[in-house]
């Protein structure tokens, strides 16, 4: 198995921090945060990516670092949540007007897609560091160099946003947050070397865990999740990389008996070493059960799990210098009209596009 | 009507119209009067009616008139009656207010009369003193008064002296006259009243001593801007001098002065007490001990402040090294308010000495009072090492008074620190400390200059004397004592035993060679920067005093020391310290520099070295002798100013014969006749050796050195190295010289080149041939033989290399002179740029017109050795420059031609002044950055050098075309493309970097982004200069605008 | 100067900081014959002022020496460095930067980076609170510096600098730190992964200090924060 450039995308000169992906009937909408503030918004085809939208670098005084789609909105709508180091999240919206069903592709292409600021989200103290939706898009969840999490809850326009709970256990930054891809149960990752993962009990988030064993800063993490249901129910695992160079995967087992509420998580392997520094980002497909890191190296690594729930890794395919001698930040599994690539961003201020070749 | 109606009615008509009239008038008239053609009162009489007419101007003409006349009279010319009876006219005039100023004209011009009387003076002056109030009248007005009150000064001097009740009355008078004077012009006499006032009539004036300081005081300090048109031209500083030497003339206003001066101490602004601590200086001096007795202590605590936060002075350390020290902290302290201050704070010491000096004058016991009582409070600091810097320097000033404060502060004070100490950081205050006290010394001797005996005295008896040996001791051990880590200390001590040569009288012949010996050494062994200054200083101090002596010791020991042979290691005779050769050498070059004896003895001894050093030497020798040969060139180079020429006529007996010897016997590997670069030096030497050499024997010089080279030695039979000497002696030898030989030698010059290729010329020799041409075209060719010169030697036809060369160096030496005939030559040249194959061969040859060659430069004050005309280059570029300018713009030229225009006009200017080039830029500009594209490396060289200039000299110009001019240079900085080569890369960079220094922010910050991301692939540049640059460069952007967190 | 010497004895005189010898004749190795450059580098010991007569000289001779060789015809056919697409419009595809590099620049010896051109680097920085440079302080010290570097700028390059902070509780070994990693990160190609270290046992927070310098995330936001900008800029203007 190979990995290949499909297409690499200069959009700035500083930093590309993160990127998010959504696919909605007309296009397939990449966006991109990064040091100079301006969010960029792609439109990948097969048949080429064009750049369809910059947004107003005015709103946010300082680098934007997350960047997340509101999924399970109406079809016609396409909603962005940007967190920047200014302490502010912002909350961007357009209206895909489908004016005709079978429009093609020119002239969608003249259209393009223009975002408007809906929301700006006032609360943490300083940088934050991540954004992240809730699988049914109803909790937004953030986090931030004031060692808290925050969750808020919105409404159906994604105007409106109530503050349901500060989560403060992380003694330190918190790095990363990410919600499972089917259930209410969220994972944020910190500077504190540990992952917690968080459940609500009746109307209160709670710490129901707490992964140590990362050895560094744990950078971010991504559950397992399947479009094809062979997930049982109680079938959980969540991956992590961290400022020690490794990558780990943790299961969970049961709930625990002594102290009610809480879960008790293992961790069921390291995978196999391959980064020399940092590694910054992980991501779990969805579709191959295939995961994906990358960070200060600059190698692009996938890892196939010999047998599904195994938790025995191999390295199958990797990427040396993926954005040249510049450190990647970011690595994402994306779903081109049923063709499976990953998307990349580093210092570089590239976009890169990957085949997977089997 | 009588010749003096008609004047006087002129006079009338021309009032206020014509000024220059009305005086030529009043003179006529009054001379009337002098010769008796006239009386005075004809005139008053034609003027009544006017003098009584309702119309005020009427009234002002007449007494003008009146007033003008007796303006211009002699003091004796007016007779006891007249001057009462007019005298008596214009006080009863006085009272009109309209013509107040001709009165006081009239009045003034009276009061110096010879038969004026007390009385009427007295009844002007009650009248000036009572009735007269000064704010009702303009300033032109008010000036009279005081020019009255002067008038009455100078004409009672006596009787103001004797009689009390007149001198009170003019005292009130003055009061009240000055009481709120505003004007500067009138301010400036009225301070000059008060001070006649109280230098005179002091004892009876004691009373109102009080209001005439008020009188003064109020207006200090003194601020005050001068209209731009002030027809007095009053400046700021005359008031404040005035004023100063008023408060400070008499001691009457002791009291009063010293009590406000001390209180005006507290200003913050550094100004005022700038002004506030010179007139206390001043008022010291003047007052004298007596008045300072119950002042001092005040002062004092006053100063302490002052002094004590005051002048934070590196200076006063490292002086010698001040420059090279400064910038190593560079902190606060450059502001214009810092030197302020610091001037301030060295006059609140200069006040302390003078206040030593009047109470030691006074009384001792007083002075003893004022030292110990100073040196009680300054003693902790010496417990504590706190403001020592400051406390000795104190006490130190105190001391500089004379030789009893010197004595007293040296016994009281030294003990407290002058100790030997081997703890580094306590050795080092005790120098810095003990320097302060050396100065006092300096500072005394200098306040004695003129009183020899005196001077004897504090020779002889000053108690530094005492502690000589202890000092000498000291600083030996701090200087040799010390590990060569302990730069400070070593240095402190190099500086101090240089001031202590600087104290006159203080050291023995003995001691101060001791001394030399001391720096010598430590110059050798030490490499440390700042030491090697210090100690240069030393010789160079010691140098301007007891040269015979530092030649002595020093730079005989030097010459002594170097060896015959390169690879030899100097073992120096004291600790077994190895020196190298070169060290001795910059020394030498260093410290002679401007000496005559040193300079020439240097050079002599060198000579000599030179000849050992070739005859023992081998292969090695060759860079030994290159250095030796550098050394006596830049000796003579430096100097060439002050080398007479006895010195050089002596140096040319002394140095030749070793010279020549080492021309004539070769041996193999180390010839220096081989040796390219030594051999140009050593034929430069003999430029150098013979430029200044006797006038008159210019003449024989020549026959003889002719007869060497070309008959003995056979030079233009096959080509010989021997050529640069002999061109070399030719271009300094007196071009009105008869020189018979010239056209021959010319021509078989010419045969030798033009067969250059036969006979195996090598390069060397042919540069000396070349420049044997141009020597002869400029020297021995009158403007009436160069037409047959060209005609005889300019071929065109030939286009070898070889030949278009001769032809250039031809046309150097016309152009020299500034000759109509080079024109044929250049226009031609300028022709070939066009030509496809020879263009690029002569774009190059025009740097021959204008390069500058040593032997042939103008100096100054040397007229006789070639034709160089002032401003031949001025010339020449405007000749070439339009020309080359237009060819290059022609259209449709192929690249490698433009090449050529671009190469040959970068290479002009690079020889060529900034200042001639200016006009021509912005033509030149757009040219440039063409150039920048050119694919020739050395094009896009000489364009950058060329831009650098421009950048700094023309920023304005460069700033309109940044746009075109930064995204080239960003292309030129990109290591690997063709045609960068090191240096373009280089200069691009620097020239990215001067432009942040020369383009305004606002125009270069739009570029911050762009500049900074095109240089990251330059950041990865093999080469590490590059490399060193693009980080200065880019850090430079990255501060574009941004202002540094204080 | 003296005022600081007394109050910190152990400050190092800034010629005496470890430094390049042959710097100064570097920049000779561009134009001039060999011969000539040899004896230029001769003559800098005895004598080092730029309008020196015989420095002129020499190379004057060179000049008319080199100026008889008939001269180098250039390929003046050459046609103008072709566009490098280093340039930043706001979307384009990845094109490979280094593609055109000549035969000569291959050809021409490189300068690897070295420990001391690291510490030249950094040892000029300015102590934020003395008018002294971390040289002068011995805060960052020759042998604390590693550099792991193949030359090749393809690949990736390592530096490791341990620094010693005056004091061990010094609440300003951050901001030194963060000071030399700017001055490092503008100055060092993208290719050098930079880590910074407070040297075993001089600083009581060792482990904290560590972490936050080498957390890229917190460095990129203080690289946004105007004031510590401010701050750390003024620690650079030694440098140069």
């Amino acid at each position: 198995m190979s990995i290949t450039l499909a297409k690499g995308i200069k959009l700035q000169n500083d930093k590309t921090w993160s990127l998010d992906y959504k696919c909605t009937p007309f296009s397939n909408l990449l966006a991109v945060a990064s040091t100079d503030r301006k969010i960029k918004i792609l439109n990948i085809k097969p048949n080429g990516t064009k750049l369809e939208d910059v947004l107003d670098g005015t709103v946010h005084r300082k680098a934007v670092r997350s960047v997340a789609w509101r999924p399970n909105t109406d079809i016609n709508t396409a909603t962005l949540a940007a967190g920047s180091f200014d302490s502010t999240v912002s909350i961007w919206t357009k209206e895909i007007v489908g004016n005709d069903q079978e429009m093609d592709d020119e002239s969608m292409d003249e259209e393009g897609i223009e975002m408007d600021l809906l929301a700006i989200i006032e609360g943490h103290e300083n940088e934050v560091k991540c954004v992240a939706w809730s699988f049914d898009g109803n909790l937004l969840a953030t986090c931030s160099r004031d060692k808290s999490v925050w969750i808020w809850e919105t409404d159906e326009m994604g105007e409106e946003y109530e503050c349901v709970s500060v989560l403060q256990e992380h003694s330190q930054d918190v790095k990363h947050v990410v919600w499972h891809p089917s259930r209410s149960l969220l994972a944020s990752s910190s500077y504190d070397d540990t992952i917690r993962l968080w459940k609500e009990y009746d109307d209160d988030w709670e710490c129901v865990a707490v992964l140590t064993g990362h050895e560094g800063t744990v950078w971010s993490s991504d559950f397992e999740g399947s479009n094809t249901d062979q997930l049982q129910e109680d079938e959980i695992r969540l991956v992590s990389v961290s400022d020690d160079s490794t990558a780990r995967v943790w299961k969970y087992v049961e709930e625990d008996e002594e102290n009610d509420g809480q879960q008790v998580w293992i961790c069921q392997s390291i995978l196999p070493k391959v980064h020399a520094n940092q590694v910054y980002s992980v991501s779990w497909s969805p579709i191959s059960g295939r995961i994906a890191t990358s960070g200060s190296d600059g190698t692009l690594v996938i890892y196939q799990e010999s047998e599904r729930g195994s938790g025995t890794f191999e390295v199958v395919a990797q990427k040396e210098l993926c954005h040249g001698v510049y450190e990647v930040n970011i690595v994402k599994w994306i779903d081109v009209e049923g063709k499976e690539m990953i998307a990349t961003g580093g210092d570089d201020g590239y976009v890169n596009l990957w085949n997977i070749n089997e | 009507m009588s010749e003096i109606d008609e004047l006087v009615v002129s006079f009338i008509a021309n009032v206020n119209i014509n000024d220059d009239k009305t005086n030529e008038i009043a003179i006529k008239i009054t001379n009337l009067i002098k010769h008796k053609k006239c009386k005075l009162v004809q005139i008053i009489v034609s003027l009544k009616d006017r003098f009584i007419s309702e119309d005020e101007k009427e009234r002002i003409k007449a007494l003008k008139c009146l007033s003008s006349v007796l303006y211009n009279s002699e003091p004796d010319q007016l007779l006891k009656n007249d001057v009462s009876v007019i005298v008596n006219f214009y006080m009863s005039k006085i009272t009109d207010n309209a013509v107040m100023l001709e009165c006081f004209m009239g009045l003034n011009a009276l009061m110096s009369m010879k038969y004026i009387t007390i009385d009427e003076t007295t009844k002007l002056l009650k009248f000036l003193q009572k009735d007269y109030q000064s704010k009702d009248y303009l300033a032109a007005v008010r000036n009279y008064p005081f020019e009255i009150l002067l008038n009455v000064y100078n004409r009672w001097f006596t009787q103001l002296k004797d009689n009390k009740n007149f001198a009170d009355l003019f005292i009130q008078t003055y009061i009240s006259v000055a009481s709120g004077e505003k004007d500067p012009r009138n301010l400036l006499i009225s301070f000059q009243i008060n001070k006649l006032i109280v230098t005179t009539f002091k004892v009876e004036s004691f009373q109102f001593s009080q209001a005439l300081f008020d009188i003064l005081f109020s207006y200090f300090p003194i601020t005050f801007k001068p209209p731009k048109d002030d027809p007095y031209r009053i400046s700021n500083s005359d008031l404040k001098l005035a004023l100063r030497s008023a408060i400070s003339a008499s001691d009457i206003f002791a009291q009063d002065a010293f009590s406000n001066l001390i209180d005006k101490l507290g200003a913050t602004s550094p100004a005022i007490k700038n002004d506030t601590l010179l007139t206390l200086l001043a008022c010291i001096n003047k007052f004298g001990g007596k008045a300072c007795i119950e002042f001092w202590l005040p002062m004092w605590t006053a100063l302490k402040f002052e002094i004590m936060h005051g002048g934070d002075s590196s200076e006063t350390y490292l002086d010698p090294l001040a420059e090279n020290k400064s910038n190593d902290l560079i902190t606060e302290g450059t502001t214009p308010q810092v030197s302020n201050l610091q001037s301030n704070y060295h006059l609140s010491l200069d006040i302390l000495r003078a206040l030593a000096y009047q109470l030691v004058e006074l009384d001792e016991s007083a002075f003893n009072k004022y030292v110990v009582h100073i040196l009680d409070e300054l003693k902790p600091n010496f417990e504590f090492t706190k403001d020592l810097r400051q406390s000795c320097n104190t006490l130190a000033a105190i001391g500089s008074a004379n030789l009893i404060t010197f004595n007293k502060v040296v016994d009281l004070a030294l003990p407290l620190f002058l100790e030997n100490t081997t703890e580094i950081s306590k050795l080092k205050l005790m120098l810095l400390n003990l320097s302060y006290f050396l100065d006092s010394y300096i500072k005394v001797t200098k306040s004695l200059e003129n009183d020899k005996e005196k001077l004897e005295d504090f020779i002889k008896n000053n108690h530094l004397n005492n502690s000589k040996d202890e000092i000498l001791m000291i600083l030996g051990m701090a200087l040799t004592g010390n590990s060569k880590i302990e730069v400070t200390v070593r240095t402190l001590s190099v500086i101090q035993f240089t001031k202590m040569i600087k104290m006159e009288g203080y050291l023995t012949k003995e001691e101060m060679s001791l001394i030399i010996q001391y720096i010598t050494e430590t110059i050798l062994t030490d490499n440390n920067k700042n030491i090697y200054c210090a100690c240069l200083e030393g010789l160079k101090v010691i140098s301007q005093t007891h040269e015979d002596l530092v030649y002595e010791v020093s730079l005989k020991e030097l010459l002594n020391l170097l060896p015959n042979r390169f690879d030899e290691l100097i073992l120096y005779h004291k600790d077994d310290e190895l020196i190298q050769v070169e060290v001795i050498l910059k020394v030498i070059l260093d410290f002679t520099t401007s000496r005559h004896v040193l300079i020439k003895e240097s050079i002599v001894a060198l000579s000599q070295k030179l000849t050992e050093v070739y005859i023992t030497g081998d292969s090695e020798a060759v860079d030994y002798c290159f250095l030796i040969l550098s050394t006596i060139y830049s000796l003579l180079d430096n100097n060439f100013a002050v080398l007479d020429e006895n010195t050089v006529s002596e140096i040319k007996e002394q140095t030749e014969e070793s010279l020549f010897s080492i021309l004539k016997n070769n041996k193999g590997d180390n010839s220096i006749l081989f040796d390219n670069q030594n051999l140009s030096l050593l034929s430069n030497i003999l430029y150098f050796a013979n430029v200044n050499f006797k006038r008159n024997q210019h003449q024989t010089e020549l026959l003889r050195y002719t007869k060497l080279f070309v008959d003995t030695d056979k030079i233009l039979e096959n080509p010989s190295r021997l050529v640069l000497p002999y061109v070399k002696i030719l271009s300094a030898l007196d071009k009105d010289c008869k020189f018979d030989e010239a056209s021959s030698v010319m021509e078989r010059t010419v045969a030798l080149i033009e067969n250059s290729n036969k006979n195996a010329m090598t390069n060397l020799e042919k540069v000396g041939y070349m420049e044997m041409i141009t020597i002869l075209t400029n020297k021995w060719y009158n403007s009436n033989m160069e037409s047959a010169l060209i005609e005889r030697y300019v071929n065109w036809d030939d286009q070898s290399t070889v030949n278009l060369e001769m032809i250039a160096w031809i046309g150097k030496g016309l152009i020299m002179k500034n000759s109509a005939s080079s024109s044929i030559i250049l226009s031609h040249f300028l022709e070939l740029l066009n030509d496809k194959n020879i263009g690029i061969i002569v774009s190059k040859l025009f740097e021959l017109f204008v390069v500058d060659i040593n032997s042939m430069n103008k100096r100054k004050g040397i007229t006789w050795t070639n034709n160089v005309k002032l401003l031949y280059k001025q010339k020449f570029f405007n000749d070439v420059f339009q020309n080359l300018v237009t060819s290059y713009k022609a259209p449709n030229l192929s690249l490698d031609i433009k090449c050529n225009y671009l190469t040959a006009l970068s290479l002009i200017l690079k020889h060529t002044p900034n200042k001639l080039v200016e006009q021509f830029m912005v033509d030149l500009l757009p040219m440039l950055l063409q150039a920048l594209e050119m694919p020739n490396s050395e094009v896009r060289i000489s364009a950058l050098d060329t831009l650098k200039d421009t950048t700094e000299k023309f920023g304005l110009l460069i700033t309109e075309n940044i746009d075109t001019l930064i995204p080239l240079l960003l292309k030129l900085v990109v290591p690997g493309s063709k045609f960068n080569d090191v240096l373009v890369r280089l200069l691009s960079l620097q020239l990215l970097g001067l432009l942040a220094t020369s383009v305004p922010l606002n125009y270069l910050k739009p570029y911050k982004e762009e500049v900074i991301n095109g240089l990251l692939l330059t950041l990865s540049d093999k080469k590490r200069v590059v490399r060193k640059q693009c980080i200065d460069t880019r850090q430079i952007y990255f501060e574009l605008g941004q202002v540094p967190f204080e | 100067m003296s005022d600081y010497l007394n109050e910190n004895p152990d400050v190092i005189d800034v010629d005496e900081l470890p430094s390049r010898k042959e710097d100064s004749n570097e920049l000779f190795e561009n134009f001039g014959s060999k011969e000539a450059i040899e004896r230029k580098k001769l003559l800098l010991k005895i004598d080092h002022s730029p309008k020196s007569q015989v420095l002129h000289d020499i190379e004057l001779l060179d000049k008319l020496l080199l100026l008889n060789n008939t001269p180098d015809l250039i390929s003046d056919t050459e046609s103008l460095p072709s566009e490098n697409d280093s340039d930043t419009n706001e979307f384009q595809i990845r094109g490979s930067e280094d593609s055109n590099i000549t035969d000569e620049y291959a050809d021409e010896p490189a300068d690897p980076v070295d420990v001391q051109e690291i510490y030249d680097l950094t040892a000029h920085i300015c102590d934020p609170e003395h008018p002294l440079t971390l040289g002068q302080l011995s805060i960052v010290n020759m042998p604390d510096i590693e550099v792991h570097d193949d030359g090749n700028p393809n690949h990736l390059a390592q530096i490791v600098i341990r620094i010693t902070p005056t004091i061990t509780h010094c609440s300003l070994a951050t901001l030194i730190g963060l000071g030399i990693r700017v001055r490092l990160e503008r100055a060092l190609p993208p290719r050098f992964r930079i880590t910074i270290l407070v040297k075993k046992g001089t600083h009581n927070s060792e482990q904290q200090v560590n972490k936050q310098l080498n957390d890229k995330e917190r460095v990129a936001a203080a690289c946004e924060n105007e004031q510590l900008l401010g701050v750390v800029s003024k620690m650079l203007q030694t440098c140069k």
